[in-house]
């Protein structure tokens, strides 16, 4: 009954004033393309945030790795192998700061 | 206008009138506020300035209150006003007797203008010199930028209202992970220099100088400036088209009677960054930095020291009491454990459990971010005569996380971690960080003791994580998508400052390891 009621509106809108009735349905068509172009926007800025912040874990793991290798290195080159220890070493240099 | 037990009390008139408020302690400047901060008071026409969280927290006693126009300095009320029952005058001061006031960030800072003899300005001005000449030397173009350059301009020294220096060096580097990684070597090389180096980002650094009863007695800030695609960045505000020729060739100019590098052209510079009106004084300014210069910057750089502050002030407050015993959630979890376990407590504030489970023969690693409480929990260990792995470590910071985890990974033994509201306490980030840990270093030998507030509290506020909860739902969920399995083991009403709430006791464990 409603939707029976409901199409016959339009049409009656449809014979008034085709002008309107074309001007709601533009709306219609732009609010559904906005809301697209909202969605892709948000979607766009997640990606941008992620790419961004990979360059501060590119720059963390950089400088871990780097330190790592060259306390290895000192290890090595001073004749007693011993990656834990180089650990523990590295751990007392970072906890004696604030973070 | 009128004051009152809410705030500062105007018409929407008088905002019109004055665009920035001061109120004065006992003729003391303890807070200023734009009138367009102002508040709807519940009645037409009326408005309320309500009292900053951090100043509401010292008001206790009896004293003479004023309002004065920031800029004309004209009287426009005063009243004498009791908070609570004591007769005793409020004092809004550090616990060196200097003065303090709600600074920029909305926090309690002893301000260049509770200092009238000029002492630790005198201090913060040779700390300053030795940084500058320290940067210079480790080839860092080095120039005072925000409320220094600020004072230099206008009045050729410290602003009254101020409470640090701010410095900024030119980087070379456009790229931000070649700027976090000359940031990271800049750390090392002021540390191997003896400097006391808090981390607040990937491009912002802040060196703390101590008094001699080992409080920070002052600190001055060090930016990073680049520029990049034709812009100027330096976090943590600007984003703007100030030219080369406004920053480089630095030069010298007057600052509380000796002479600091400043950018090549003060003017442009302090307009790009306090806006055209600067050169008008406003104690009450606040940053307005737009959202995508905010995303850009956290993003770039993280946020190290997001919520530093409650967690200080919290084990500021603590520090003066006796120390606490362990929590039953200690004890329950070192029932489960075999002699000689090898314990991390993550986020042990001032190791009230972490020395709990080294007095049982346990070897302990404990950490957090807050230095202050890991200086109280050594200190309290070592009049026990524990011995427990105190450390500062930064949740945020992938390299203490990483570095753990390695670290962890080479002992070669099974690895429990104890995290006592620890995880409600973090953003979604740092919580997906923590288990990551956690999936990094379990055996299927190894148990994990995760307790969190499972209800939100009374008083709840996205700026306070004391009063934040992880739902179960949520911590299943956060279990399944990192591998791990969760247990609940124990529950609980327990009353806390934020009314009674929910403790979940639960036991994490690998996907897949026996129960």
């Amino acid at each position: 009954m409603r939707e029976r009621t409901k199409k016959r509106m339009i049409r009656m809108g449809w014979k008034m004033s085709p002008d309107s009735m074309a001007a709601m349905e533009e709306v219609h068509a732009f609010r559904e393309e906005v809301a697209e172009l909202r969605k892709t926007v948000a979607e766009l800025k997640r990606e941008i945030d992620e790419t961004r912040r990979d360059s501060l874990r590119v720059a963390e793991l950089s400088d871990l790795v780097v330190l790592k290798l060259a306390e290895f290195e000192r290890s090595a080159s001073a004749g007693h192998l011993d990656p834990d220890h180089a650990d523990v070493e590295s751990q007392r240099d970072a906890s004696s700061r604030p973070a | 206008m009128s004051l009152g037990q809410r705030g500062v009390h105007l018409s929407t008139a008088d905002a019109d009138r004055h665009s920035s408020l001061s109120i004065l302690i006992d003729g003391h400047r303890v807070w200023s506020a734009k009138t367009a901060e102002a508040e709807a008071s519940g009645r037409v026409g009326s408005l309320v300035l309500p009292w900053p969280t951090a100043l509401k927290a010292r008001l206790h006693g009896t004293s003479d209150f004023a309002v004065i126009d920031t800029a004309t300095e004209r009287s426009l009320a005063h009243r004498r006003l009791r908070f609570g029952t004591s007769a005793a005058p409020i004092l809004v001061v550090d616990n060196s007797g200097r003065r303090l006031s709600v600074n920029k960030w909305g926090r309690l800072s002893a301000t260049f203008e509770g200092d009238p003899e000029g002492d630790v300005q005198a201090r913060v001005l040779a700390s300053t010199q030795e940084l500058i000449a320290v940067l210079e030397g480790l080839g860092h173009p080095t120039f005072i930028v925000g409320g220094t350059l600020l004072g230099a301009v206008r009045s050729g020294t410290f602003l009254p209202n101020d409470d640090d220096v701010d410095l900024a060096y030119l980087s070379k580097h456009t790229h931000p992970a070649d700027l976090v990684l000359e940031s990271f070597g800049m750390e090392r090389d002021l540390r191997a220099r003896g400097f006391e180096v808090l981390r607040h980002s990937g491009a912002h650094l802040q060196i703390l100088f101590r008094s001699a009863d080992g409080d920070t007695e002052h600190y001055v800030d060090i930016f990073t400036a680049f520029f990049k695609d034709g812009e100027f960045f330096e976090p943590i505000h600007m984003q703007t088209e100030l030219p080369p020729s406004a920053i480089t060739p630095l030069r010298k100019v007057r600052f509380a009677g000796t002479e600091l590098p400043a950018p090549a052209d003060p003017a442009a510079w302090l307009a790009a960054c306090y806006g055209p009106d600067w050169e008008s004084p406003d104690p009450s300014f606040r940053f307005r930095t737009p959202k995508a210069t905010r995303r850009r910057f956290y993003n770039w750089f993280g946020e190290h020291s997001l919520h530093r502050s409650v967690w200080l002030d919290e084990y500021a407050a603590v520090s003066a009491s006796p120390p606490v015993r362990e929590s039953a959630q200690a004890r329950r979890f070192a029932d489960r454990l075999g002699p000689g376990s090898l314990i991390v407590d993550v986020g042990c504030g001032d190791g009230a459990d972490a020395r709990y489970f080294a007095s049982l023969g346990h070897h302990v690693i404990a950490f957090d971010f807050v230095w202050t409480a890991i200086e109280r929990a050594r200190s309290l260990a070592q009049g026990a005569g524990l011995e427990v792995d105190f450390r500062v470590l930064n949740i945020v910071d992938g390299r203490d996380m990483l570095g753990l985890a390695i670290e962890l990974l080479a002992r070669d033994s099974t690895v429990n971690l104890y995290l006592r509201h620890t995880l409600d306490g973090l953003v979604d980030s740092d919580r997906l960080t923590v288990l990551d840990l956690i999936r990094r270093t379990s055996s299927p030998e190894s148990q994990t003791m995760l307790t969190v507030f499972g209800d939100s509290a009374e008083g709840y506020s996205p700026v306070d994580p004391l009063s934040w909860h992880v739902a179960l739902r949520d911590l299943f969920r956060l279990a399944l998508e990192n591998e791990l399995s969760l247990e609940l083991v124990h529950t609980e009403a327990t009353p806390t400052p934020y009314g009674e709430r929910v403790v979940l006791e639960t036991i994490v464990r690998r996907r897949g390891a026996g129960t």
